[in-house]
């Protein structure tokens, strides 16, 4: 008997009020303190409140008995503390970086990994700024540090790169938490109409009534334009400043046109390997895989390579103009890098920022993500030792030979360093796990811009 | 007669908006989950005061950049500037550059907060919790139609939904 073939049913398209709806049901979960890992989650919140706690009680114990318990003494005063600092505000460069040059670019892919990457911003420049604090003798005093004319005679030199910085982070600061808050708000209204009790009240408070209104939106995209465009400058000025803290000194090392250039590089490759290594194991943690794909990742892999290179440009740009322009002290400071005390560290920084990051060229180590996490920590260490390097090992090996000498930093500083990462994390960690860990409203926009695109 | 009609495309919704308007009536404004030309475009949201708002923030950054620094060494003209001139313009850029950026973004949020007010008052009745979350809607404002012509023609003109609202 003949029988008729079995079809199988076809797939049919999702409907677009179907799709819209499940981007606020999935981002919605991230919230729910049902979701699976909650666990580990307040288990890496707890512990890194308890080591940064610990780095705290350091710090007090250093405020007690003086800075004399670092390794900070001639010829090195710059040490772990400002190493941090820069270090710190180099990872801040990235975040706001990725998602305002990208946005500009319109590329679509930047959505999934803006978030995670602007909440990094904000919580690196929280790190960064208690430095110079802890760099300080007398931390207590630390609004003196703030540049402001004022009654205490205290007037500022405007022409020092120290008081720019102050001027530059502290407005990268106020900016970033900006752009980051006003692309927060319609996802704040989005969990506002789809939760009940306090947290119907804690995000319709943080939501500033929006109601997504025509209008609204109109202002809104145009305000987030004018932002991605005015930080986008803000960025390259604020490393530039913080490359100037060094470049205007006369010290060997220190003293080079190429350091504006070179940091922002330095910094936009150590933002995007630590948004890897946050958002690597962190898509798992908050429950977001579906949204921050492997080919996410392998685009920030590829952004990482390109850095690299730019960054590996200037190591050897650095190089070749020591020895072109014939000074004999940059020379010694060089040649000091590459075979003195010091060039356990600066090779450690060449394998971990230059060379290791030349695998991202294979496709498969890009969408490798246990590989790509473990270069995203490499790069992480390269970075901080690079600037370990520049710092310490310039001001180690200045003119004067009588006046050589060497920085090794004490467990107090370990410590506190640690409990910076400690600290980092804990906010960061505290700050995603509270609001839409993927921008609801922009998956969103894209989902309706394909169906306009699709009808046209 | 004001209503609130919802639509689950944004095709619906253009279309929606050019029937409605070649009958007479007349569109107030619209709700839709995120952004999108097409919607601001059928809901007349096309202008916005933020960038000029920015720019005069900008102006007062550049002017509030110049008095602090000037002033402060024409007040203080014993400051200890390590050789350079008094009045340095090159790092003074500086200063007046970060002051720039930070007042025109103040002041761009500032006018977004206050521009957000004002647009909400207009439409927003045209919104709920579903156009926060899966669909768009329009709000319309007709002269004297009856009920039976409204409802006519929005099913005509492909909404989903539709409701009506006190003016």
């Amino acid at each position: 008997m003949a029988t008729e073939p079995a079809t199988l049913p076809e797939k049919l398209p999702i409907p677009l009020p179907d799709k819209l709806h499940m981007v606020t049901v999935d981002v919605l979960g991230t919230l729910d303190w049902s979701i699976p890992g909650w666990l580990a989650y307040w288990g890496i919140v707890g512990l890194c409140g308890f080591v940064w706690s610990l780095a705290a009680l350091v710090w007090l114990y250093q405020i007690y008995t003086g800075l004399h318990i670092t390794g900070l003494t001639h010829p090195v005063m710059w040490g772990f503390y400002i190493t941090a600092f820069v270090f710190w505000i180099g990872i801040a460069h990235s975040g706001t970086l990725i998602s305002a040059i990208l946005f500009l670019f319109r590329a679509e892919w930047r959505t999934s990994v803006a978030r995670a990457a602007e909440t990094m911003t904000i919580v690196a420049v929280m790190t960064a700024g208690i430095f110079p604090v802890l760099h300080l003798g007398r931390p207590w005093r630390f609004y003196w540090l703030i540049p402001y004319p004022n009654q205490r005679h205290l007037w500022i030199n405007f022409s020092s790169p120290l008081v720019w910085d102050a001027f530059a982070i502290g407005t990268y600061f106020v900016v970033s938490v900006l752009f980051w808050y006003v692309d927060l708000i319609p996802d704040f209204a989005t969990v506002r109409d789809h939760s009940r009790g306090w947290q119907r009240v804690v995000y319709g408070w943080l939501a500033v009534g929006w109601e997504g209104t025509a209008g609204e939106w109109k202002h809104l995209r145009t305000l987030y334009a004018l932002l991605a465009a005015l930080i986008t400058a803000l960025v390259v000025s604020v490393h530039s400043i913080v490359s100037w803290d060094f470049a205007v000194a006369i010290v060997p090392g220190w003293h080079s046109t190429i350091f504006a250039p070179y940091f922002v590089a330095g910094a936009i490759l150590s933002g995007l390997a630590m948004v890897l290594t946050l958002l690597i194991p962190g898509r798992y943690l908050l429950g977001i895989s579906d949204y921050v794909t492997v080919d996410h990742l392998e685009q920030l892999a590829k952004l990482v390579l390109t850095m690299s290179l730019i960054v590996t440009y200037s190591y050897a740009s650095e190089f070749f103009f020591a020895w072109y322009k014939g000074e004999a002290y940059d020379r010694a400071q060089y040649l000091f890098r590459i075979g003195g005390s010091y060039s356990p560290l600066f090779w450690l920084t060449i394998v971990c920022n230059s060379v290791a990051p030349l695998a991202l060229f294979r496709r498969s180590t890009r969408r490798d993500l246990t590989t790509l996490f473990v270069l995203s920590l490499a790069i992480n260490v390269g970075m901080w030792t690079e600037r370990l390097v520049i710092i310490t090992a310039s001001l180690a090996h200045e003119y004067n030979v009588y006046s050589w000498g060497t920085y090794r930093p004490t467990l107090f500083e370990w410590t506190i360093l640690i409990g910076s990462a400690a600290w980092f994390l804990f906010w960061f960690l505290l700050l995603i796990g509270h609001i839409p860990s993927v921008p609801i409203a922009e998956t969103k926009q894209h989902m309706l811009s394909a169906e306009t695109e699709s009808e046209a | 007669m004001r209503v609130v009609a919802y639509f689950d495309s944004v095709h619906q919704l253009e279309r929606a908006g050019r029937a409605a308007e070649d009958a007479g009536w007349r569109v107030v404004g619209g709700c839709a989950p995120a952004f999108n030309e097409k919607v601001l475009e059928t809901a007349h949201a096309t202008e916005s005061p933020v960038a000029i708002v920015a720019l005069i923030g900008g102006v007062a950054g550049v002017l509030a950049g110049a008095l602090l620094t000037v002033g402060t060494a024409r007040q203080w003209p014993a400051l200890i500037v390590g050789g350079k001139p008094l009045i340095a313009v090159p790092p003074f850029l500086v200063i007046t550059f970060e002051l720039t950026i930070l007042l025109a973004s103040i002041a761009a949020v500032w006018s977004f907060f206050a521009a957000a007010k004002r647009a909400r008052a207009v439409a927003r009745d045209a919104c709920d919790e579903s156009t926060s979350d899966n669909r768009l809607s329009l709000l319309f404002e007709s002269g004297a139609a009856r009920t039976g012509q409204v409802d006519d023609l929005l099913e005509r003109i492909g909404a989903t939904a539709w409701r009506r609202v006190s003016a």
